[in-house]
């Protein structure tokens, strides 16, 4: 187990460089931070070519990669492209951070919810299929799958917002104070992942309990419950978890637009201020970053993978 | 969804069986049967002629609007018109004095032809190398998998929202043709799956033995097999760009000339006139957000399902 885990850590990892070298050179080709200074002429020239030897911009891309990773290993992501030669340089590290905790918080929540309702409504349809209520958990996982998130979040803070019980702002405080400002952006991002998740159970659910390890289960006269929560649903989240580590990356997408709905304060609202920026630095920051929260993702759910099905550790044929 | 297909196949063809003789049902081709399967499935079949009616609005969409995208009715600007059968907005006016109607139908234009483009590009993207990986394997398939991992781990509106970013006035095609760069690997994963089931598969080796060559094996064999994988992942692809892009047209990137208005565009834009962090929407006029979103929503549900049915249709028995 142990040498799987690092064949896939190490694979992780040469993804995640990969993303660093891809993400700086063609941000830093195609990005000009300084675009103000284009506008204004011969005055300016001072601060920008300050600015330009500050942040070394006229030197060769691979000359600027190989500082900024070495860089990366001393003082982390380095700051942001001020505005002006003279105005007060910010890290990025801070507010990167800060960003990247509001947006994990979504995420961790909206997954919870995700993965324990597609359990339940997954397992729950395929012990009844064909039933009224498969036919109606089927129909609202359509209709909750096809609405993109953004629109569900929009349509949920116009049916709920007005209660004023909801808050639009960054998690923290308290509790109570944290279920006001995460349930409806939590709930708005797992909707359609619980639509689209549950169907996955409830196919490779329905699949396990026609296997013969089901009968004789069911032979040696274990409830029906437990055959399909204690040994069908072992083998039927591997698809699944497959699945949602696939697309992980599609989530963490999703989420950056409930983040943008319902003024969360994660990495949206940072992406979207470095683009507006046009800074290279945030961008290849928080490019990276996602990069890694995906890759150690991807690494857990393989090592999920292993546990729930061996064979694939050793690489043997399923 | 598989199983239950599953089932369903061996019921149903003992069904044909019985009421045209076990021959006919024989001698039938996989492709008409895939099609008397088709038949049997009501909600595939309206998925399937809402698609068909989405593709021919938005092909004729310009022939269909009542009034040129960029005609303004100045007396209607800051006082929208509801929906009505009089006066000549069908489905009223919009804030800035555009008829509602014309912008709905080059939204859907812009939305339907800029997804089936991108899947049409994804496909083959995807079938190619998909195709390149299943069948050499070995390092050049461990090559493919490497960049389809690298490709995975970046979600695509970010990608989308920045290459938008940096050249601002972009022509039309080019957000799906971006996306396309981006969810080959979707049909690439499918392809390349497929091929590697089959090539261990008896008639391939017994085709070998018999001397032929890799084009013939691929071309006569894996490429048939794996149509139908390749169309349902193709359809889903469909599904997947139209809600990214409407999602990055939501976020105010892209297209966003007024006379040619996207469906995420539309929502922005009914969005964005109120106090949007209270509550998005309070006060803007029901048909300015509802029709959109009606209509996007409807879209993806067709696609899905089509999708779906497509899957449980073609591919009713997995190895």
């Amino acid at each position: 187990m142990l040498g799987y885990a690092l064949r896939r850590a190490t694979f992780a990892l040469s993804l995640v460089w990969a993303v660093s070298f891809v993400a700086f050179v063609s941000f830093g080709l195609s990005f000009d931070p300084l675009y103000r200074f284009n506008f204004c002429g011969e005055q300016c020239r001072p601060q920008k070519e300050a600015l330009a030897a500050r942040f070394h911009l006229d030197d060769p891309i691979l000359e600027r990669y190989w500082l900024w990773l070495s860089g990366l290993f001393h003082h982390g992501f380095g700051d942001f492209v001020p505005p002006s030669a003279t105005s007060p340089s910010t890290a990025i590290d801070p507010s990167l951070f800060r960003a990247l905790s509001v947006s994990a918080q979504l995420m961790a929540t909206a997954l919870v919810l995700t993965v324990a309702f597609s359990i339940l409504i997954g397992v729950a349809s395929a012990r009844r299929p064909g039933t009224l209520v498969d036919v109606m958990l089927r129909l609202l996982a359509y209709v909750t799958w096809a609405m993109p998130a953004f629109l569900t979040a929009i349509v949920l803070a116009r049916l709920l917002g007005g209660t004023g019980w909801f808050l639009f702002r960054p998690p923290g405080g308290g509790v109570v104070t944290w279920i006001r400002t995460m349930a409806l952006p939590a709930v708005a991002l797992s909707l359609g992942l619980i639509g689209v998740y549950s169907r996955y159970i409830r196919t490779a659910s329905l699949t396990e309990l026609h296997q013969p390890y089901a009968v004789v289960a069911r032979a040696k006269g274990l409830s029906e419950r437990r055959v399909a929560y204690r040994h069908a649903l072992r083998n039927a989240l591997v698809p699944f978890v497959g699945i949602l580590s696939l697309d992980f990356a599609a989530i963490v997408g999703t989420s950056l637009a409930v983040d943008y709905v319902f003024h969360m304060g994660g990495l949206a609202f940072l992406l979207l201020g470095s683009l507006q920026e046009a800074d290279p630095f945030g961008l290849t920051a928080i490019i990276v970053v996602v990069g890694a929260v995906v890759a150690v993702f991807t690494v857990l759910s393989d090592l999920a993978l292993g546990w729930l099905d061996p064979r694939l550790r050793t690489g043997a044929s399923t | 969804m598989r199983a239950r297909a599953g089932l369903d196949e061996r019921r149903g063809l003992a069904a044909a069986a019985a009421r045209s003789g076990v021959d006919r049902v024989r001698r039938r081709g996989p492709w008409l049967q895939a099609a008397v399967r088709f038949r049997r499935r009501p909600l595939g079949i309206v998925a399937l002629l809402v698609t068909m009616a989405f593709v021919v609005i938005a092909v004729f969409a310009p022939r269909l609007a009542p009034y040129t995208g960029a005609q303004l009715f100045f007396r209607f600007i800051n006082d929208p018109q509801p929906p009505s059968l009089h006066g000549g907005h069908l489905l009223g006016t919009d804030v800035l004095g555009h008829d509602m109607l014309t912008q709905m139908l080059w939204a859907v234009r812009e939305t339907v032809l800029g997804a089936l483009g991108c899947a049409l590009a994804a496909t083959l993207i995807g079938l190619a190398v998909g195709a390149v990986g299943g069948y050499f394997g070995g390092a050049l398939d461990s090559a493919v998998q490497w960049l389809t991992s690298l490709v995975v781990i970046i979600p695509a509106l970010v990608v989308l929202l920045m290459v938008v970013a940096f050249e601002a006035p972009l022509p039309l095609w080019a957000f799906p043709a971006t996306l396309a760069l981006y969810l080959w690997i979707h049909v690439a994963r499918a392809v390349r799956g497929s091929f590697i089931t089959l090539r261990h598969r008896e008639f391939i080796e017994a085709s070998l033995a018999a001397g032929a060559s890799g084009r013939w094996i691929v071309f006569r064999h894996l490429l048939p097999n794996a149509v139908g994988t390749l169309l349902v992942a193709g359809t889903a692809v469909v599904g997947q760009s139209t809600v990214i892009i409407a999602t990055a047209t939501f976020f105010g990137y892209g297209n966003q000339q007024t006379d040619r208005p996207t469906l995420g565009g539309l929502l922005s834009n009914a969005a964005s006139g109120t106090q949007f962090a209270i509550s998005p929407f309070a006060s803007t006029p029901w048909w300015l957000w509802v029709l959109p979103a009606v209509t996007l929503g409807l879209f993806i549900v067709a696609i899905y399902f089509l999708a779906d049915t497509l899957d449980e249709v073609l591919q009713p028995v997995r190895a």
